[in-house]
């Protein structure tokens, strides 16, 4: 019971940040550009969720699709600052994430009857039905309930999964991979591979902000912390799901890392089981990370059944 | 899939495509290739894959599996701070006192490291393992712990400074840690002699509680004719020193504490230097405070709080229903005050309220 119960658990979260894999994915694998503006996009989806939900009173679904838009605009100052000004991909990925920590904290405001600050706001409080609250969601019994959400979340990757897949096939997505591979290529095709950068972060943070708001409905509260260690979760998942179904032939890139975050959300809510105390988690979470970064060319080796290949080698079959 | 040479550069092709390989011999010394033949291996892949999940289940399950027989109580602490272990304290002492032999129970106390994440994992734990009750100390812990319930265990919360935030749930009961600002202000007008006060107040834009707490201060302080309420929000702490000199200059007659730890953390270090200075008191929240160097406070006691929040878990494990349990509030602070600030800034202890000494 207890180790189905953390599966569950597991599998809800990993779901959760399988989006946010997802946009991560755009702006790391594709764009070959470490965002770390996502510990401040995070939040950010959540708290626009939340407030439309709240000020607006629009039903969870919209308000999460809508909270795309805020995270786009993040994604697009990150890129702008990168682009235009010339400020180092990291930089621009702290300026940005510092930013919005301000940003996120200032319209919280919003969420309080008294106009105050708040770090920590609980949906019920308000009674406010998050998505997942849904009484269609309890029609098969509140056994049934942690399954129907499941159901729930994988149906919305799935939907996403399959937008950024359509989107990937399209001129503008060739494009977009082309500049991440092979910027002289687009250039030579005569485009500004800087709009395509840009598009390309506005557009994975725009999913990282719809994961903060997936984030916060299945949490029922909003944080203001939530964004806090985000980054390591997105890139350790996009790492282990690219490491792992690479080289796998009818696995897609986008599903692997779905797979692979939803691997990694279920090891570290394993690892509760191990330390419960919480001392070590971090410290737990930072080893794994660095395991599996350090054995990436053996696990995905492992996994593709071949001996390790270098770069340059001629190969007989 | 990508197949390169220093003459010309391919793309990533994303992954589908399948290129056949050509012998070495066509292309001689033009360039080096790697490349390699997918799909032959997919049925291999599964079955390691299948083969390492069900090895990692197993031996978790065996660790996992690996627990008592007997009912749990499980304690969750947001973080390692004097106020939440007095509170931890203060709920075992609750138990015991109330009659519950702690021996029959595993009492699991789990730490959350002040990350409200971590909470909510701790919480989902203790759910699945299906705690009897689930007592939750400060309030990120408390809305985890009621998410993770959802009204299938009961919740205690302990050191909730506002307690309208877990109003909606259902089988929830605990004991807020709000400081009673009447009483408080009954303290300060004492000591200060006087009743038309400017008071100074600093509270952290970190911590949820604060604006609650102000509000209700400034609701005590309407009583009191001629008394002004100065607030200064310390978004950065480390500009706290400006904003205490901020206030100064405002011409504060003293100052007031919240339940605020970001700036409760900085009193010995920024606060006191600088008012002691300027000759102005500071009057405490708690007893550690007044300990540490404010003239007085009409103190809150973790303790108390815990233990109220203690007994109430006993009696949810006796049979009585969480919501029946009305939630405590700590209407009799305990006075305390500190002769040599007293008598450092010139502050005489007035006969009319009752308040020990702890310098």
């Amino acid at each position: 019971m207890l180790f189905l119960g953390t599966t569950i658990d597991g599998l809800q979260m990993g779901l959760c940040f399988a989006i946010l894999a997802l946009g991560v994915y755009i702006s790391f694998s594709i764009l070959d550009f470490p965002d770390l503006s996502v510990d401040g996009t995070f939040p950010l989806g959540g708290v626009v969720c939340t407030i439309l939900m709240l000020k607006a009173g629009l039903p969870p679904l919209l308000a999460i699709i809508l909270s795309f838009a805020a995270g786009f605009l993040a994604g697009t100052v990150t890129g702008i600052l990168h682009v235009k000004f010339k400020i180092s991909n990291l930089l621009a990925g702290i300026i940005v994430m510092t930013a919005l920590l301000s940003v996120t904290l200032a319209a919280t405001q919003l969420l309080t009857k008294n106009g105050m600050t708040t770090t920590i706001f609980s949906f019920r409080s308000e009674k406010l039905e998050s998505l997942f609250d849904s009484s269609f969601l309890s029609t098969f019994g509140k056994q049934a309930e942690d399954y129907m959400i499941l159901l729930a979340e994988l149906i919305i990757v799935l939907a996403f999964k399959l937008i950024i897949d359509l989107f990937l096939k399209t001129k503008l997505g060739y494009m977009l991979r082309a500049t991440g591979d092979n910027e002289k290529l687009v250039v030579s095709l005569g485009r500004d591979s800087g709009n395509y950068k840009i598009l390309g972060l506005a557009l994975a943070n725009g999913f990282v902000a719809i994961a903060g708001a997936v984030y916060a409905n299945l949490f029922n509260s909003y944080d203001n912390d939530s964004g806090s260690g985000k980054v390591v979760l997105a890139l350790a998942s996009v790492i282990i799901g690219l490491a792992i179904f690479g080289r796998v032939r009818f696995v897609k890139d986008t599903s692997a890392v779905i797979i692979g975050a939803v691997i990694y959300s279920l090891c570290l809510n394993y690892l509760v089981l191990i330390d419960s105390n919480g001392i070590y988690l971090k410290l737990l979470n930072a080893v794994l990370f660095a395991l599996i970064l350090i054995f990436n060319e053996k696990i995905s080796a492992f996994f593709s059944g071949h001996s390790k290949m270098r770069k340059g080698a001629h190969h007989n079959a | 899939m990508i197949v390169r040479n220093e003459r010309m550069n391919f793309i990533n092709m994303g992954g589908t495509a399948e290129i056949v390989f050509l012998s070495h011999t066509s292309f001689g010394k033009y360039g080096t290739f790697y490349f390699y033949k997918k799909g032959d291996h997919t049925m291999k892949n599964l079955k390691r894959i299948i083969a390492i999940t069900l090895m990692l289940a197993l031996s978790l399950c065996i660790l996992a599996g690996c627990g008592t027989s007997k009912k749990t109580i499980g304690i969750i602490q947001f973080g390692s701070h004097a106020s939440l272990n007095n509170c931890y304290d203060g709920i075992l002492q609750g138990l015991k006192d109330a009659g519950v032999n702690l021996d029959e129970y595993n009492v699991e106390r789990l730490d959350s490291n002040f990350d409200a994440s971590v909470s909510q994992t701790q919480a989902n734990n203790l759910v699945n393992k299906q705690a009897e009750v689930i007592i939750a100390i400060a309030t990120p812990s408390a809305v985890a712990a009621a998410n993770a319930a959802d009204g299938d265990i009961p919740v205690v919360y302990c050191a909730v400074t506002d307690p309208t935030t877990m109003e909606n749930y259902e089988n929830m009961t605990g004991s807020s840690d709000i400081p009673n600002f009447e009483k408080q202000l009954e303290v300060v007008t004492a000591f200060m002699g006087k009743k038309d006060l400017k008071i100074g107040v600093l509270y952290s834009s970190e911590e949820s509680s604060s604006p609650v707490q102000v509000s209700a201060l400034k609701e005590a302080a309407k009583k009191y004719t001629g008394m002004e309420i100065c607030d200064s929000i310390v978004a950065d702490i480390n500009t706290i020193d400006t904003k205490v000199n901020e206030l100064i200059s405002r011409k504060v007659d003293c100052f007031v504490n919240l339940l605020d730890n970001t700036v409760v953390g900085k009193l010995e270090t920024n606060i006191l230097p600088l008012t002691n200075d300027a000759k102005i008191p500071v009057f405490g929240s708690e007893i550690e405070q007044v300990k540490v160097g404010c003239a007085a406070s009409a103190s809150i006691e973790y303790i108390t709080v815990g233990k109220a929040a203690g007994e109430a878990a006993a009696k949810i494990l006796g049979g009585t229903a969480a919501d029946e349990i009305p939630v405590a509030t700590i209407t009799e602070p305990n006075n305390y005050y500190n002769s040599k600030v007293c008598t450092a800034l010139g502050l005489t202890v007035p006969t009319e309220i009752t308040a020990t000494d702890v310098a």
